[in-house]
C-alpha cells in the first residue's frame, strides 16, 4: 500500500467497516506506530513521532467518534485546539489574572476560536455547553479546533456521520472554503455521495506495487492479491477487508512514504517501493 | 448490571473462602484488611489482568517473596515489601509481569526491529509549531469579547474587597483563644491538601489517595530534622517541598498507568508510609514526636497575634489563587482535555505524560509543604497520617464540589468541624459521618458547590436552557450572501505572517479552482 498525497487538494478514503480507514489515518498522524514501512510528512520522516509532534508538524486530526471536553462550551474545546499559538501557557497561568499580557492572549485566541466557530457555522453555538449541543454541532466543533490553529493538512476521520443533509452540503462547502486556502486534507467517509464531488480528479491517491501491513493484529490493510486496495477513483481510495489473516512479520519490504516538500513545491506524496 | 453483580458475588465468595483458609495462620484485627488488599492488587499486577492464571502465578510468587523476606531481612518485612515489587513491577510494565511475557514472545521479531528505529525517533522532538501564524490584534476583538472598563473595575473592587476580608478574619483569627485557633488552622491546612488533591483528580483525573503518605513525610521530615538535628526551621522548606515534589515525579513518572491502579498504587504507599513511621526508630512508634515551635516574630510585628495563624492564611491565600488564576487561564481546558479527552489533547500538540507528571509532581510539593505547616500544631504521630486521612481529603473534595475552586475549601471546613460542631457520642458520630458522605457522593456527585451552581444557573432562565439559537443552521434561507460571515472568518483565520511570492501564486492558483467549483453552483454555503 502507497500512497502520495498532493498538497492543496482533498483526498478521499473509502472502504468497509474494519478495512483500515481509521488505523491509516492513526498511522500518519502518529496514535500507532507502523510495523514497517514509513511516513514522511513535509520531507521529514516522522513514523515513531508521537501524534502531539505530528500535530506540532501542522498536521492536525479530527475524531471518528467526537473526543470533546462535555463541561465545556464549545468555545473552550476549540481554545484546547490554539494551545502552542501562545507562548508560556503553563508557566504564565499560575499568575494568570495579574499579568497584562496573558489577558491580550487570552482575548486573542478567544476571538481567533470564536473566528473558527463562525468558519465552520457554528457561530451561534459559542457559549453552549458541549453537553448540550447536538451532534453535528459537535462534530462542527472538532473541525473548529482542527482549523484554528491554521493546520497545513488535516485528517478528517468521518466528518459528515450524524449531519442532517443540510450540514452535510455545508461542510462540504467549507472543505471546499479551506481547499481554497491551500490546505491538503484527507477525509475518510462513507457516505460517498459527499465524498466524490469533493475529490479532485487530477490528484488522486497513487498506488503502484506493495503491501501494506500496518499492524500486525488490528489490520486489516493487509492484503493478498489486491494489496488491500479494491479500487481507486477519481482522488478515492477505496480500502477493502482481507478475510485471511497473516502473520505480521512477512520478508517482502514495503515503505510507505509520505513526502512532502515544505514552502518550495508544496506536493507531498505517499510512495512506495515494494 | 447482572453479569457484574454475580461477578462481585463469586470474587466476595472466593475472598470469604480465602479468609477461612487465611484465618488458623494469623490473628483478626480490623486493620487486616489493608494489608491483604495490598497483597491481592500487587499480585494482580504482578501477574497480569489479561489471564487469570497470570494473576494466580503472580500472587503465588509474591507469597513466596513476601515468606522470604519475612524470614531474611526483617519479621515486619512483609509490610512494606510488596509496595517495593509493585513499583519495580510498574516500572517494567504497568500490564503485568506475566501479561508481558507472553506479549513479548509474540512480539520478540517485532520488537527487534523496531527498536533501533524508536529510540532515533524518540530523540529528535518537534519543538514547537513550525510556522508563525498571525494572530489577530486585540483590538480586533470582537465586541462579544470586548471587556467594558467599568465592568473590569467592579471586578477588581470585588477581589479588594475580598481579600481584605480575608486578611481582617485573619486578624481577628490571630488573636483568638488557643482552642478556635487550633480548630481554624487545621480546617486551614486540611483545605490546601484538599485543594491540591482537587488539581489533580478534579482537573487532571489523577484519583491520588497519597494525600496522606506526602503530608506524612513533610511533618515528619521538618520535625526530625529540626527537633533532632536541629536544622534551620526556614532551610527546612525547600528541602521538604523539593524531596517531596521528587517522590511526587518519580511517583508519577513510574506510574504512568491512570484511573483505578494509579488510586490503589497511591493508596498502597499511604499504607506503607504509616507503617514505617509506626515501625522506626526515629519518628518513636506510635506516640510520635513533638513539633518545633514556629518562631516568634519580630517586636514591630508582634501586633498582628500568632505567627503561625498568619503563615497558614496566607499560604490557603496564595494556594487558592494560584488555581483560581490557573482556572481562569488557557491552560484550563487543555487540562481538562487531558482528562476526559486524551487523544483530543495530543492531536491539539499537547504532551499529556509530562504535563500530568509535573501537575503531580507540584501538587505533591505543596502536600509537603502543609506537613511543614502542620507539624507546628502539635505532635506529630502515625494516625494523623493514616490512609483514613487521604480518603476524608477526598470526601472533602466531592462534599464541597470537584473541581470548583471554593469547593475544597468548603468541604475542608465541613469535615474537619463536624466533630466539633456535632456534639453527640463519639461512635453514633462516626456512624453519622460515615452515613453523610456515602448519601451526599451517591446523592450529588457535583457536591455543594456544584449544587448552588445549579440553583443559580435555574434563576437566570436563560442562559441554560439548551434552546436552540435563532440563526439555526437548517432553518436559515439558502441565501447568496450567507457565506459572507463564515468566509471573512476563514480569511482572518488562515492569515500569515510572511509568505514567499511563489507560494502566494500557488495558494491564488488553488483558491481559482475553488472559485470554479463555486461558479457551476457548488460553492454556495448552504
Amino acid at each position: 500500500m502507497s500512497v502520495e498525497v498532493a498538497a492543496g487538494h482533498i483526498h478521499g478514503l473509502i472502504g468497509p467497516n474494519g478495512s483500515g480507514k481509521s488505523t491509516l489515518a492513526n498511522i500518519i498522524a502518529g496514535r500507532l506506530r507502523p510495523t514497517s514501512g514509513s511516513i514522511f510528512i513535509k520531507e521529514r520522516r516522522v513514523d515513531g513521532f508521537g501524534p502531539s509532534d505530528c500535530a506540532r508538524l501542522g498536521l492536525r486530526r479530527s475524531f471518528q467518534a467526537a473526543q470533546l471536553i462535555k463541561e465545556l462550551t464549545t468555545r473552550q474545546n476549540v481554545l484546547v485546539g490554539a494551545y502552542g499559538l501562545a507562548a508560556n501557557v503553563g508557566l504564565r497561568s499560575v499568575v494568570w489574572p495579574l499579568l497584562a499580557s496573558a489577558r491580550r492572549d487570552m482575548d486573542r485566541m478567544s476571538d481567533r476560536a470564536l473566528c473558527a466557530l463562525r468558519a465552520v457555522g457554528a457561530g451561534g453555538w459559542t457559549d453552549r455547553r458541549i453537553r448540550d449541543v447536538p451532534h453535528g454541532i459537535e462534530q462542527l466543533t472538532q473541525l473548529a479546533s482542527v482549523c484554528v490553529a491554521s493546520p497545513d493538512i488535516i485528517i478528517l476521520d468521518e466528518p459528515a456521520t450524524g449531519l442532517t443533509h443540510r450540514e452535510v452540503e455545508h461542510l462540504a462547502w467549507i472543505l471546499r472554503e479551506l481547499k481554497g486556502r491551500g490546505l491538503t486534507m484527507i477525509v475518510i467517509e462513507h457516505q460517498t455521495r459527499f465524498l466524490f464531488p469533493l475529490c479532485d480528479p487530477r490528484h488522486c491517491l497513487e498506488r503502484r506495487r506493495g503491501r501494506a501491513d500496518w499492524d500486525g493484529r488490528r489490520s486489516a490493510l493487509r492484503s493478498g492479491r489486491e494489496e488491500g486496495v479494491s479500487r481507486r477513483m477519481n482522488g478515492v481510495v477505496a480500502l477493502r477487508r482481507d478475510r485471511s489473516p497473516s502473520w505480521p512479520m512477512r520478508r517482502r519490504q514495503n515503505q510507505i512514504v509520505a513526502m512532502a516538500e515544505g514552502t518550495n513545491r508544496l506536493i507531498r506524496k505517499i510512495m512506495a517501493r515494494s | 448490571m447482572t453479569v457484574a453483580t454475580i461477578t462481585f458475588a463469586i470474587s466476595g465468595l472466593l475472598a470469604g473462602i480465602a479468609g477461612v483458609l487465611i484465618a488458623p495462620r494469623t490473628f483478626a484485627n480490623p486493620y487486616l484488611g489493608g494489608t491483604f488488599n495490598t497483597f491481592g492488587f500487587v499480585s494482580m499486577m504482578i501477574g497480569g489482568t489479561e489471564n487469570p492464571a497470570f494473576a494466580m502465578a503472580g500472587g503465588v510468587l509474591l507469597g513466596v517473596l513476601a515468606e522470604g523476606a519475612n524470614t531474611y531481612i526483617n519479621s515486619q518485612a512483609s509490610d512494606w515489601f510488596p509496595f517495593v515489587i509493585l513499583v519495580l513491577v510498574l516500572l517494567v510494565s504497568p500490564k503485568g509481569i506475566f501479561s508481558l511475557i507472553a506479549a513479548a514472545l509474540g512480539q520478540l521479531p517485532l520488537l527487534i526491529k523496531q527498536f533501533p528505529l524508536y529510540l532515533q525517533r524518540t530523540r529528535e522532538r518537534v519543538a514547537s509549531i513550525e510556522r508563525p501564524i498571525a494572530v489577530g490584534r486585540a483590538d480586533e476583538a470582537s465586541p462579544l469579547l470586548a471587556n467594558p472598563l467599568a465592568d473590569r473595575l467592579t471586578r477588581y473592587a470585588l477581589i479588594a474587597a475580598i481579600v481584605i476580608a480575608y486578611l481582617v478574619a485573619t486578624y481577628l483569627i490571630a488573636w483568638a483563644d488557643l482552642q478556635g485557633q487550633g480548630l481554624i488552622l487545621v480546617a486551614a491546612i486540611y483545605a490546601i491538601l484538599a485543594i491540591y488533591l482537587d488539581a489533580t483528580a478534579g482537573v487532571l483525573g489523577l484519583y491520588s489517595l497519597g494525600v496522606g503518605g506526602f503530608f506524612a513525610i513533610g511533618a515528619y521530615l521538618t520535625t526530625i530534622l529540626s527537633t533532632i538535628y536541629g536544622m534551620n526551621l526556614f532551610l527546612l522548606i525547600p528541602i521538604v517541598v523539593v524531596t517531596t515534589g521528587l517522590l511526587g515525579v518519580i511517583g508519577a513518572a513510574l506510574l504512568r498507568v491512570s484511573g483505578l491502579h494509579f488510586a490503589i498504587t497511591t493508596f498502597i504507599f499511604t499504607l506503607v508510609i504509616t507503617v514505617l513511621a509506626t515501625d522506626l526508630q526515629i519518628t518513636n512508634g506510635m506516640q510520635g514526636l513533638l513539633g518545633p515551635n514556629f518562631p516568634d516574630l519580630r517586636d514591630s510585628l508582634a501586633s498582628l497575634g500568632s505567627p503561625i495563624v498568619w503563615c497558614v492564611m496566607l499560604t490557603l491565600l496564595v494556594v487558592t489563587f494560584v488555581v483560581w488564576s490557573v482556572r481562569r487561564s488557557l491552560l484550563y481546558p487543555v487540562l481538562l482535555a487531558i482528562r476526559d479527552a486524551e487523544s483530543f489533547a495530543e492531536a491539539a500538540g499537547v504532551r499529556p505524560g509530562p504535563v500530568k507528571i509535573l501537575i503531580f509532581a507540584l501538587a505533591s510539593a505543596a502536600i509537603g509543604f502543609a506537613g511543614w505547616l502542620f507539624c507546628f500544631l502539635g505532635v506529630v504521630s502515625p494516625s494523623q497520617f493514616s490512609w483514613s486521612v487521604s480518603l476524608n481529603v477526598l470526601i472533602m473534595i466531592l462534599i464541597g464540589g470537584i473541581n470548583t475552586t471554593p469547593g475544597p475549601i468548603f468541604g475542608a471546613a465541613f469535615v474537619s468541624m463536624f466533630p466539633v460542631l456535632v456534639h453527640i457520642n463519639p461512635w453514633l458520630q462516626q456512624v453519622l459521618y460515615g452515613v453523610l458522605s456515602i448519601s451526599v457522593v451517591t446523592i450529588v456527585p457535583e457536591g455543594a458547590v456544584g449544587v448552588a451552581k445549579r440553583a443559580w444557573a435555574r434563576l437566570q432562565p436563560t442562559l441554560s436552557r439548551g434552546v436552540r439559537p435563532p440563526a439555526a443552521l437548517d432553518a436559515a434561507p439558502a441565501r447568496e450572501t450567507e457565506g459572507a460571515v463564515e468566509r471573512d472568518s476563514l480569511v482572518r483565520l488562515f492569515r500569515r505572517r510572511a509568505r514567499t511570492p511563489r507560494l502566494r501564486r500557488r495558494l491564488r492558483r488553488s483558491s481559482n479552482v475553488a472559485t470554479s467549483h463555486s461558479d457551476m453552483g457548488q460553492g454556495r454555503p448552504f
